[in-house]
Parts: C-alpha cells; sequence; structure tokens
C-alpha cells in the first residue's frame, strides 16, 4: 500500500483549564494530607469494608459511605511496583521513578504512588510509610510518595 | 427471547503505524466497503449502523460519528454511537448484534476504528484516570499493566521467560495474517533483551499503535440463510464491568472477565471450554495479559497460564490456539482492535481465515478488554446455527 503524501494539517487543542469536584470522602483525604498528614478510610456499612481512597460509594454494595473517617495506616504495603524507564510528558518524575501499589494498614483497597526507595530494595511485601511534601495544598500530589518504613 | 444472529461478512484495513494516504473517515470506509463486498450486500441492504471509536481525543475531533458518517454510510439511516474505551470494538460488535437480536432491524452495520498517529496516544491514555487520585501517577497504559503483570507474575510464581512466549508466538502468528502490523520473526531471548519500558514489560511485550478500521454485518436468521452458504452465527456475548477505580481490586486475577465468560459458557452450554473451543482471540496489549486472560476464560486453572504457553498449546499447532491473527501484540488501533477479535474469531468458524486458518474450526471466542483493566467482554461465534 504506498503511502501518497497529503498534507498534514498541524492543530492543537488549546490547555483547556477544568475544575474538578473531589466529592466528599476524597476531599476529606485531601484536606487530612494537607492539615494532618495523614491517611484516612471510610467504611461500608454493607460489607465492612474501608476504602482509601475512597470515593464516596462502595460499588459492590451500591451504598454510601460511612460519614465518619477512620484513621488508617501510618504504614503499608506494597501489593505490587513497577519500575518505569520510559517516561511520556504526563509522567509524575523522571525516569526511571517506581510506582508501587500500596495498601495501608486498616484498609482493604489502595492507592497508587510514587516508591521513594532505592530500585534494588522495592519488592512486593516491602513496609512503607508515606512522605508529605512540605507544602501541602490538599492534593494527591502532597503526597510526595512512599519511603522504607 | 433474542432473535438468532449471525455475521454475514466483515473488513479490515491493514493496520500500519501511520497512514497519510487516507483521513480517519477514509480509514472507516475502507473497512466498511470490504464489509459489505466480503457480505455481498451494498449500503441499500443496510438498516442501521453502530459506531464506535475510543476516547475523542484519540483523534481530536469530537463527535466521531459525525466526522465519519458519510465515509461509514450512515447517510438518512439510523445511526448509534458505542464508546467504552478500550472495549469500544466489541461493544460496538455486541451493539450491532443486540440491534438485530432485538428484532429492531434485519441487517446492521457495525463499524469501528481509530488513527492513533494523528495524537499523542499515551498522553491522552492518561485523560482516562481518575482525576483526583490517578491522574498524576498515571503514564498512560504501560505502567498500570506493568503493576497488573507484576501483582500476577509475583502471586503465581510466573517468570519473564514465560509471558516472552506470548511476544513470540504473537508476531510468528502474525506472519500468517495480511492486515497485521508487526510481523515479526523473533525469540524469547530478543524478548528478554528488549529496552526495559515499566517492569516487568519490555519494548517487545509491548503492543504498537496503528491505524487502521474495521467492520461487521450483523443480520437475521432469514436475511443470513438467503446472503450467506456458512456465516458465524453469535452464540452469546457479554459485556460485564468491574469498579471504576482500578485500585479497588486483586489485579491478579478478574472478576469481570471470569463472570463473562461462565455467562457465555452457560448459554452455549460448553462446559469444558479448552476442549469445546476451537480458537480464542484475546485483547493482550502486553504479552503477560494473555495468560491472566486464558485464566479467568477458564482455559487453564488459576496460575497455570506461563506453563500453558509453555506448553505449546496456545500456538497454531496446540490444541487451543491463541491468537491465529497475531493478536494485539501485532497491531493495535484501540479503537478497533477489540472488533478485530470478533471479526477474527468469525473468519475461524466462517473457515475465511487463509493462512491464519485453524483446521476445521467450529467455535471461537473474542474477547475485549478496556478501561483500566476493569472492562471485559466476550463473543462465542460457531458455524453451527443454535
Amino acid at each position: 500500500m504506498a503511502e501518497s503524501k497529503f498534507g498534514v494539517m498541524k492543530g492543537h487543542i488549546g490547555d483547556a483549564p477544568y475544575n474538578w469536584t473531589t466529592g466528599r470522602t476524597a476531599g476529606r483525604l485531601l484536606e487530612e494530607f494537607r492539615d494532618n498528614q495523614r491517611f484516612v478510610g471510610f467504611k461500608c456499612p454493607s460489607c465492612g469494608k474501608v476504602y482509601v481512597p475512597a470515593k464516596d460509594i462502595c460499588g459492590e454494595c451500591f451504598i454510601e459511605l460511612s460519614e465518619e473517617a477512620l484513621e488508617v495506616g501510618p504504614e503499608g504495603e506494597v501489593l505490587s511496583y513497577t519500575v518505569v524507564r520510559e517516561a511520556n510528558p504526563e509522567s509524575p518524575a523522571e525516569a526511571p521513578y517506581a510506582l508501587g501499589m500500596v495498601k495501608m494498614d486498616g484498609a482493604d483497597t489502595s492507592i497508587v504512588a510514587l516508591l521513594l526507595a532505592d530500585e534494588k530494595d522495592i519488592a512486593v511485601g516491602m513496609r512503607v510509610k508515606p512522605r508529605w511534601n512540605q507544602e501541602r495544598v490538599g492534593h494527591m500530589n502532597d503526597l510526595e510518595g512512599f519511603t522504607p518504613a | 427471547m433474542p432473535r438468532k444472529v449471525a455475521v454475514i461478512g466483515t473488513g479490515q484495513t491493514k493496520t500500519k503505524m501511520r497512514r497519510t494516504d487516507v483521513d480517519f473517515p477514509g480509514l472507516v470506509r475502507e473497512a466498511v466497503t470490504a464489509a459489505l463486498e466480503d457480505a455481498g450486500i451494498t449500503m441499500k441492504d443496510v438498516d442501521a449502523v453502530v459506531f464506535g471509536s475510543s476516547p475523542e481525543y484519540f483523534e481530536g475531533v469530537n463527535n466521531p460519528e459525525k466526522w465519519c458518517l458519510d465515509a461509514s454510510g450512515g447517510f438518512m439511516k439510523p445511526q448509534f454511537r458505542i464508546h467504552t474505551g478500550g472495549t469500544v470494538g466489541a461493544s460496538t460488535g455486541i451493539g450491532g448484534y443486540y440491534h438485530v437480536a432485538s428484532g429492531m432491524y434485519d441487517v446492521v452495520l457495525a463499524i469501528t476504528g481509530d488513527k492513533l498517529s494523528e495524537g499523542e496516544v499515551q498522553y491522552n491514555l492518561s485523560t482516562v484516570y481518575d482525576p483526583i487520585f490517578g491522574r498524576d501517577m498515571a503514564a498512560g497504559a504501560p505502567s498500570a499493566v506493568a503493576i497488573q503483570a507484576s501483582r500476577y507474575m509475583h502471586k503465581y510464581g510466573v517468570t519473564e521467560e514465560q509471558t516472552a512466549i506470548v511476544a513470540v508466538q504473537d508476531r510468528k502468528h502474525a506472519q500468517n495474517n495480511p492486515y497485521a502490523q508487526l510481523q515479526l520473526d523473533i525469540t524469547v531471548e530478543d524478548v528478554m533483551k528488549s529496552p526495559p519500558l515499566c517492569t516487568p514489560i519490555k519494548l517487545l511485550d509491548a503492543c504498537p499503535a496503528s491505524d487502521g478500521a474495521a467492520a461487521m454485518v450483523f443480520a437475521s436468521e432469514e436475511r443470513a440463510q438467503k446472503l450467506c452458504p456458512r456465516p458465524a452465527w453469535v452464540r452469546a456475548v457479554s459485556a460485564i464491568a468491574e469498579s471504576a477505580n482500578y485500585t479497588y481490586r486483586d489485579w491478579a486475577e478478574n472478576i469481570a472477565l471470569i463472570k463473562a465468560a461462565k455467562k457465555c459458557y452457560t448459554e452455549c452450554g460448553i462446559s469444558n471450554p479448552r476442549k469445546e473451543l476451537d480458537a480464542c482471540e484475546v485483547y493482550d496489549a502486553f504479552s503477560p495479559q494473555l495468560l491472566i486472560w486464558a485464566e479467568c476464560l477458564g482455559i487453564c486453572e488459576r496460575g497455570e497460564g506461563g506453563k500453558l504457553v509453555e506448553s505449546g498449546a496456545t500456538s497454531m499447532q496446540g490444541d487451543i490456539p491463541f491468537n491465529p491473527s497475531g493478536g494485539v501484540l501485532s497491531a493495535n488501533t484501540i479503537g478497533a482492535t477489540a472488533m478485530v477479535r470478533q471479526v477474527e474469531a468469525c473468519l475461524q468458524v466462517m473457515n475465511k481465515a487463509d493462512q491464519r486458518q485453524v483446521e476445521g474450526a467450529k467455535w471461537a471466542l473474542a474477547h475485549g478488554w478496556g478501561g483500566g483493566i476493569q472492562f471485559h467482554t466476550v463473543m462465542v461465534v460457531s458455524s453451527e446455527k443454535p
């Protein structure tokens, strides 16, 4: 199939800004990141699962999560990880960097964040603790990542 | 009760890294024309059109069903647009099936595609993640699948050498498929030595990004029997979604796929899929995924995927060939990818798969995967009328 060279028009979709509402439980977790440097979870009143990070409802039970925030952590466990060697423009760090799926103690779900550790030390089952940014604004990136506990 | 439905024609474009000889609607038209020709009909015979493509961000044009309307043959016809991310190709095929099974229409054209060369694929895939907790850690699809693969391989002790067999096998199968993009002659050692992208995934474990389109013609029992001597009867379909939040699951297995497969097997009366299916086409964008999907489809026990591919069972000479087309590792347009699985499954049971034909194939399964690991589709087709 020969490629006839028609014109190619360059274009872009502008830097359109968005304002995403966090929802109740995610908003509370981000507040805790900012003000108290800790993780909280929310419990499903039906199945008892503790969601961290929580997104307001338990999809399995289709029910609103608890009003009350439960403190979880401060440590957690690496369930899985990857060392990213080829980054793209949206990557959270310069390659190589490690991403870990971390389950906080007392939680039933996990969060993906940077693993700030020597690559040779990273393993499934590794115990980790959060490292917080000095400047916190109530954003996922208030959590710099997890370091070995 | 749904009506009996068969696929009477299919069309695919050759997948390439970049097609500059046509625009996206042009690609769509190629696939539509091929499918109509294969079915031996014209647009006049088509009652309705179902159109699917991936996130609009890929081509940068919203409402692609409008952009491609003329090219898809939808002028002055009922038109329905479907979008479910990576599974969209399969969902669009299932949508075509629903249109006919419902009794609403007799002949329906389902069409999907994407022209990934026109945008920034991994950048755009990152916009699929949750904006609050996912996106800042997103790096396109490979990092998420790497975490899935790492969890799976750790849980069951599956090795990188075992997953590399998939990378070799798919590219070998692709050599028999004129529509495939990567027809590579490679070894396990080549895969192991290829540059790492996201551990444990290396360059040769990963799919390419492609330009391409596919189309299928679905027909009612009466029309199918009149128009096609050996149609592919759609025996069961299923589309199941897990939680939106990808960190809520055990990534070593996919309950949505297990459920989708079980539903289809029950409807078809399949009790031993490995024995009763003749070929499987699965959505393996990265080589470890074929192992996980095979397990969830009940082809082998949980954790035995590595041994399954090692035994040669999934090769063209094996008892349950996987991806005779070369699979997603050999071509990935995203938009058409899951439909190509259905098209290839149909070609097998229609005995039209040419060099990649599994001899005597009567029952074939097509799988689709999308979202952030959580959407799964299954379609089972057969040369045997229900």
